[in-house]
This record gives C-alpha cells, sequence and structure tokens, in this order.
C-alpha cells in the first residue's frame, strides 16, 4: 500500500513543483490524479517512482519508508511500476518480443517464463499480433500497448499510468478503459490524466492538483459536483455529471448506465 | 528509419534459424577469407547475391545501390596499391617529372584478388545484415561469446541512431514547415540552430532512456537471452 505524506518537490532552477502533498493509497483501488497541462502529475509519478527525490516529505510502501540507495530502489521498483506518458521512452529493444522480456530478463527469469508472461501481456492489453513487430513500424498507440504488456509481465503491486489515453483515438481510449478494468484485478492503478470522462468512469477516488499542491480530494461523485474546485484547477466536468445536473436524471456512473437508461 | 532495418525485419528468411545465417555469412567472412582464393570468393558472392536477392526477396536495384559507397572506398584505395614509382617491369607506364609510373602484373593481380575478397566480404556481410535483425545478430555474438562491453556498446549505438535520426528527421520537418531554408542566410542558420538543438535533444534522450532503464531494473548489463 502507498502513501504519501507531506511530499514537497523542487526543481534544481528553484520551480517548487509539489507542495505539501498527501496521498493515500487506501482510498480506492483506481486512483486517479487530475490536473491541467503543467501542474505536476509527471513530476509526482517521477517522484513516487524515486526517480526524483523528494525535498522534504515522504513515500512509503506497505509501511517502510521509501530509501534512495540503489539496492532497496530496486527491490521497490519490483513492486511499484510505471507506464510513461510517451512511450517512445518506455521501448528500448528493437522488437516487441524482446522488448517485454527485457524487464523479466533483469530479473533472471527462464526463457521459459518469458516467453509464457510475454504471450499473456500482449493478450491482456488485445495485442498479441505485433509481438514479431519491429517497435519502430508501430503506430503511437500500438507503442502505448505494448509499453504497458512491457509493465504488465511483471507482477507488481501497484502501476502508475501517466496519461495512458492521451493520443488515442476513440476505439483506442474504450479499449484502454477496458484494458485498466481489467487490470486493477491484480493490481492497484494510479491513473493521471486530464481525460474527466475516462476518470469518473475509472477512478474509486481523485485527488485533483493544482499549481503542484492537492485542492481537492474524494470520490469521483464528489468531486466533480464542485465547480469552483474545478474551473480553478482549469479543469471540466465529464459530460455524465453535465447531463446530471441538466436533467436532474440520476448520476450514472459509465455511458452503458447511461444507454440503458430510460426514463 | 533505416532502409537496411527495414528489410532486417520485412524479408521472406527473417525467421529462418539465425545461427545458420550467422555461420553462413561468417564462411564467406572468415573461412573463405584465410583459404584466400579467387574461385571462392565469386562462389560467394555469387551464392550471397543470389541468396539475398532471390530467396530473401530484397529488390536489386537498392541491394547494387548498397555497394556504391563502399565500392568508392576500394577503388580509392585499390589504385594506391595499384600505381607503384620507377619499377622495372611495368605493363603500362606513364614518364611525369622523371618519375615512372605504372602497375606491374603483380600488382594488377593483387588487386584483383583484394577486389574480389573485398566484394566477397561485403556480399557475407549484406547477407547478414539484410536478412537478420539486429537483435539476432545481437544475440548470435553473445552466443559465440563476444565481450559483454561490445555488445552494450552495439545495442547503445543502434538505439541511438535510431534516436539521432528521428530527432534530426523532426526537428529538419519542423524548420521546413517554418520556412527555415527558403534562402542562403536562413538555411545557414537553420543549419545551426539544427546542430545545437540536436546536441540538446540526444542528452535529454539520453536521460530519459537512463530513467526507463532503471525502471526497468536495469543492472548494468544486458540480457538478450537466447
Ligand atoms: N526538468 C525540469 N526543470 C524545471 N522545471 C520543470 C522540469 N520538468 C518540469 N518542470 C516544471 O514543473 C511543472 C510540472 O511539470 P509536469 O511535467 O510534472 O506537469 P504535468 O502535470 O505532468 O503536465 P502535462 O499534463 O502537460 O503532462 C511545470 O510547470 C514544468 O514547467
Ligand atoms: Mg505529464
Amino acid at each position: 500500500m502507498l502513501k504519501i505524506k507531506d511530499l514537497c518537490f523542487e526543481y534544481e532552477d528553484g520551480k517548487v513543483a509539489l507542495k505539501n502533498i498527501n496521498i493515500d493509497g487506501e482510498n480506492g483501488n483506481v486512483i486517479g490524479i487530475i490536473g491541467a497541462n503543467g501542474t505536476g502529475k509527471s513530476t509526482l509519478f517521477m517522484n513516487i517512482m524515486g526517480i526524483l527525490k523528494a525535498k522534504s516529505g515522504s513515500i512509503e510502501f506497505d509501511g517502510k519508508k521509501l530509501t534512495y540507495d540503489k539496492k532497496s530502489l530496486r527491490e521497490y521498483r519490483k513492486k511499484v511500476n510505471i507506464v510513461f506518458q510517451n512511450p517512445e521512452q518506455q521501448l528500448f529493444y528493437s522488437d516487441v518480443y524482446d522488448d517485454i522480456a527485457f524487464a523479466l530478463r533483469n530479473l533472471n527469469f527462464t526463457e521459459e517464463e518469458i516467453e509464457k508472461r510475454v504471450y499473456d501481456s500482449l493478450d491482456r492489453v488485445n495485442s498479441l499480433d505485433l509481438i514479431k513487430k519491429p517497435i519502430h513500424f508501430l503506430s503511437y498507440g500500438q507503442k502505448k500497448r505494448v509499453s504497458i504488456a512491457g509493465i504488465l509481465a511483471l507482477d507488481g503491486k501497484i502501476l502508475l499510468m501517466d496519461e495512458p489515453t492521451s493520443g488515442l483515438d476513440p476505439e483506442m481510449t474504450k479499449d484502454m478503459k477496458n484494458i485498466i478494468n481489467e487490470i486493477k484485478n491484480d493490481r492497484q492503478v494510479i491513473i493521471s490524466s486530464h481525460d474527466m470522462d475516462l476518470i469518473y468512469e475509472i477512478c474509486d477516488y481523485i485527488y485533483v492538483i493544482k499549481d503542484g499542491e492537492v485542492t481537492a480530494h474524494g470520490k469521483p461523485e464528489d468531486v466533480f459536483i464542485q465547480t469552483k474546485v474545478l474551473t480553478e484547477a482549469r479543469l471540466d466536468k465529464p459530460w455524465l455529471i453535465k447531463i446530471y445536473e441538466k436533467f436532474n436524471t440520476p448520476l450514472f456512473k459509465s455511458e452503458e448506465e447511461f444507454i440503458n437508461y430510460n426514463k | 528509419m533505416l532502409l537496411i532495418d527495414k528489410y532486417a525485419y520485412n524479408n521472406k528468411l527473417r525467421d529462418y534459424n539465425p545461427q545458420a545465417k550467422f555461420f553462413l555469412a561468417c564462411v564467406g567472412l572468415l573461412v573463405f577469407r584465410i583459404i584466400d582464393n579467387e574461385f571462392l570468393y565469386i562462389l560467394n558472392i555469387v551464392f550471397m547475391t543470389g541468396v539475398t536477392v532471390l530467396v530473401a526477396k530484397i529488390p536489386f536495384k537498392k541491394y547494387l545501390d548498397m555497394f556504391k559507397i563502399p565500392f568508392v572506398f576500394l577503388i580509392m584505395s585499390l589504385v594506391t596499391i595499384l600505381i607503384s614509382i620507377n619499377n622495372t617491369d611495368y605493363i603500362y607506364s606513364i614518364h611525369i617529372f622523371g618519375l615512372d609510373l605504372g602497375f606491374t602484373y603483380e600488382s594488377l593481380l593483387k588487386c584483383k584478388t583484394l577486389f574480389l575478397a573485398v566484394f566477397s566480404s561485403l556480399s557475407s556481410i549484406y547477407f547478414l545484415m539484410l536478412t537478420t535483425p539486429m537483435i539476432q545478430i545481437i544475440k548470435g555474438l553473445k552466443k559465440i561469446k563476444v565481450p559483454g562491453l561490445i555488445i552494450e556498446l552495439m545495442i547503445l549505438i543502434y538505439r541511438s541512431i535510431f534516436i539521432f535520426l528521428d530527432e534530426m528527421h523532426n526537428m529538419d520537418l519542423a524548420q521546413r514547415m517554418k520556412f527555415g531554408y527558403e534562402n542562403k542566410r536562413n538555411s545557414i542558420n537553420s543549419v545551426s540552430l539544427l546542430i545545437g538543438n540536436l546536441f540538446r535533444k540526444i542528452l535529454e534522450k539520453n536521460r530519459d532512456m537512463n530513467i526507463a532503464l532503471e525502471c526497468k531494473l536495469y543492472d548494468g548489463e544486458f540480457k538478450v537471452g537466447d
């Protein structure tokens, strides 16, 4: 379980990117971090991964405070994984199979086990057909899937996803939603996004970030009705909330609920 | 996108046993080179070209194009070997500035053998490069116990080539769209900007790559599996 306490972070140039962030992983299985461009979502994720070192405050995993020596970081990163905003960054090898196998090989799995896991994880993101393709032939959306598969192959406890749907078409976005809904069955997912519809539908709990500070948190249906907080954070409301507010219909949690609703 | 790489992934021999391909190329590169026999060289050239073009289905014209650059260098070095000064048994010579310049029968023979040797080695190398994705070549090298440092360098260089080309392509395109190459003056300006930015971008990408490697639990050795 992840717990972030009073986390502050400052870039070398003096820019204060995070101020007193408190996040409690117990609040939900799928946690959303929402905020406009440049509010510090990626910076927060880099801090959680131990890539950037917090100025003050702490990050706790399973009750143990994160320390930054090589050995404990490695142990920590077996449990806590990240899918970067830019899939190019994630992909290292030239071939989909080898790329997914990369982390597994670093952990000295046997080749049979690796093969099994590569197939499984590609299957989970519905991309088995890509297995033999070279990475540089893939489209952006395909790269996103492959980079997710590369992380699913590890059995982590927590998965951080930085903007999993940015740059995806509506169909792919829907697919990604299903993928996340499936992933959450075996690990906790923390998602950053400015796609409010996605966040509303898949998250159990959300944190609103504005200029490096958490300005509101709670269940999606509670947070998304706070018009003032959202405007201040330069965020929009999910369309399901807008419908609820305008037509006084019940509050739908997903598109299906809305479509199946008969007055 | 490198042309060689494209073919390496899209040829009819891609899934053929990489070790066999590796072995075949090594025969041409090492064994024939040690035996040093013209007939074997010619045989190798014909065989390798045949396999690359007819079996792996690499377009013949593209294949020939690839020989152009190495051949320029080859011919330049052959000329220096061929011509000698103030020798006696020339089969052809000219007299300038009080010097006899010409070539002998031996040097001609030597050039012929050398030409065939280089041609044959090139055809072996191209066969391997055009039919085998880089990652498989690296695996092959690892199998024959090439030191880890060299493997690591190969992987990193290969990766960097793509980062470099990609960044350059993107920036060049962006500059063109903003009329950066309209006349001489702004062309020079654009090129200098491109080079400066390229350098910065590459450092940035290098940092990103290190972060990604760490998150993928890299511990100082590239494991490529078998
Ligand atoms: N290396 C850096 N040095 C200094 N400041 C930085 C650096 N990286 C990011 N910043 C600044 O920190 C702030 C937070 O950036 P961050 O990338 O975390 O935002 P984000 O919420 O992920 O935005 P986006 O939605 O666009 O991805 C921004 O104001 C940015 O300008
Ligand atoms: Mg970001």
